[in-house]
């Protein structure tokens, strides 16, 4: 009965994401309740069990897909992205030590993913965003409709690749500016000065 | 304090809500200025703060992520799932394949054809137009030696006396910023391995051997002629070449 099946699988990844929710709005997967951890499902997902990886995926995917879609800016990008981060962390699950939470190690795995791919992207169009690129970038980059001002996910997301990236990752993420310049590889000063300009165009944008 | 406030202070401040610092309480109690950025740096952050941490996803991709792991488990050459972005990623990808290796095979070519050309133009001494250094440019080749020049045969990648006889002009060629290009673009390759289907894997390698004997010859000519400019002009352009490929390789999957 593929149907029951797919239901009881449903159950269970709503169950997994109640849990999951905290009133912080963190998200992680709780390994108390259930019985079924998310070291438990890592465990299965590494002995084979793909469907096992089904309620993690369930869990976790609309914070990675909020976390792509704010860094990408774009809707298609960011569900490619999304299947992506989740097809490396099946890869690379044998590194899930069960130390911090799953959703910890995803969210980081996620950014990596997201950067590399964005990097990429660059390279791809020959065009390298530094800070004398982004802070050149006109004022046109956010929108002047009236609805888009009021819209903060908007008007993030008609940000500059490098700004918009500095100031997810710092203002939303909550990445340090030494932290994101290890993960990016661009020098602090230049991170300091893509939030800042991150903020000016949204503080426009909103005003 | 006599200057403003820096963009580091306001954005600690918007976060934390308090100074403990002196000075910059008294300043912003005379600063309308910056008690105006603060207020709309406290105004950006309550809405970055009001924005949900979850969104939901189009479309439901878990069958589509499954069918990509259930490939990887059988490294079985399927198509993904037909979902509207994975026809599309499918299209390109099978596009981006061929273009890899037509591009290795024209570089082989065009290589070939200018190194047979050069040497039929050093024994009779004429003009030479060489394609793969250039496909507009029109270059002469040094006067013939007295030395009959040899012929190459066959490529020898792995040719380790080729590669340091010509140790000296040929590598003059290549500059530290293509030189740190070329390396960066084999690391990021590496690094995205285990995320390519195995044939796409093969055909990059394929075409990369390709490329580097081709190098590898026209080291090995350079080698023995090592003053003529021809071949380490070709020499760059197929290094160009390999760079171009490696580029072209950020668009496999």
């Amino acid at each position: 009965m593929p149907s029951a099946r797919a239901s009881l699988r449903h159950v269970r990844g709503l169950r997994l994401m109640a849990d999951s929710t905290h009133s912080d709005g963190s998200s992680e997967i709780s390994d108390e309740p259930y019985g079924t951890t998310s070291a438990d499902l890592a465990k299965r997902v590494l002995a084979g069990d793909i469907d096992a990886f089904e309620p993690l995926y369930r869990a976790q995917s609309s914070v990675v897909y909020a976390l792509c879609l704010r860094m990408s800016g774009d809707t298609t990008r960011a569900t490619e992205l999304t299947q992506s981060v989740f097809v490396r962390a099946w890869e690379r699950l044998g590194s899930f030590r069960g130390d911090s939470s799953f959703g910890t190690w995803l969210h980081r795995l996620a950014v990596n993913v997201v950067l590399e791919n964005l990097r990429s992207d660059n390279r791809r169009s020959a065009r390298v965003v530094t800070d004398a690129d982004s802070l050149k970038l006109p004022d046109a980059a956010i929108a002047d409709s009236p609805d888009e001002r009021l819209d903060i996910d908007a008007a993030i997301s008609r940000l500059p690749p490098g700004a918009r990236v500095a100031f997810v990752l710092h203002e939303i993420e909550g990445y340090s500016h030494q932290e994101i310049s290890t993960l990016t590889g661009l020098a602090t000063g230049t991170v300091r000065a893509q939030v800042f300009r991150a903020r000016q165009l949204l503080i426009k944008a909103l005003s | 304090m006599t200057g403003h406030l820096t963009d580091d202070q306001l954005g600690t401040l918007a976060r934390s809500g308090v100074s403990d610092n002196e000075g910059e309480r008294t300043h912003l109690a005379s600063c309308a200025s910056c008690l105006d950025r603060l207020v709309e740096l406290e105004r950006l952050r309550r809405s970055v703060q009001a924005t949900p941490r979850r969104i939901e996803a189009p479309l439901d991709l878990w069958p589509a992520i499954r069918a990509d792991i259930q490939t990887k488990v059988e490294g079985q050459d399927v198509d993904r799932p037909s979902t509207a972005v994975n026809s599309f990623n499918n299209w390109t990808q099978r596009w981006n394949r061929v273009r890899l290796a037509g591009l290795a095979a024209a570089l082989l070519l065009l290589t070939s054809a200018s190194i047979a050309s050069f040497v039929l133009g050093r024994r009779s001494g004429r003009t030479v137009v060489s394609a793969a250094a250039n496909d507009t440019s029109v270059v002469t080749s040094e006067p013939a030696s007295d030395a009959e020049p040899t012929a190459i045969t066959s490529p020898d990648s792995g040719n380790d006396m080729a590669r340091t006889a010509s140790s000296g002009m040929s590598e003059v060629m290549l500059d530290d910023a293509d030189i740190h290009a070329e390396q960066e673009l084999l690391a990021d390759l590496e690094m995205r391995r285990s995320s390519l289907r195995p044939e796409t894997s093969s055909e990059i390698d394929s075409s990369l051997t390709v490329i580097n004997e081709a190098i590898a010859e026209l080291r090995a000519a350079s080698a023995r002629d090592p003053k003529n400019a021809t071949l380490r002009q070709l020499l760059a352009a197929s290094r160009e070449r390999k760079i171009e490929l490696l580029r072209q390789t950020e668009n496999a999957s």
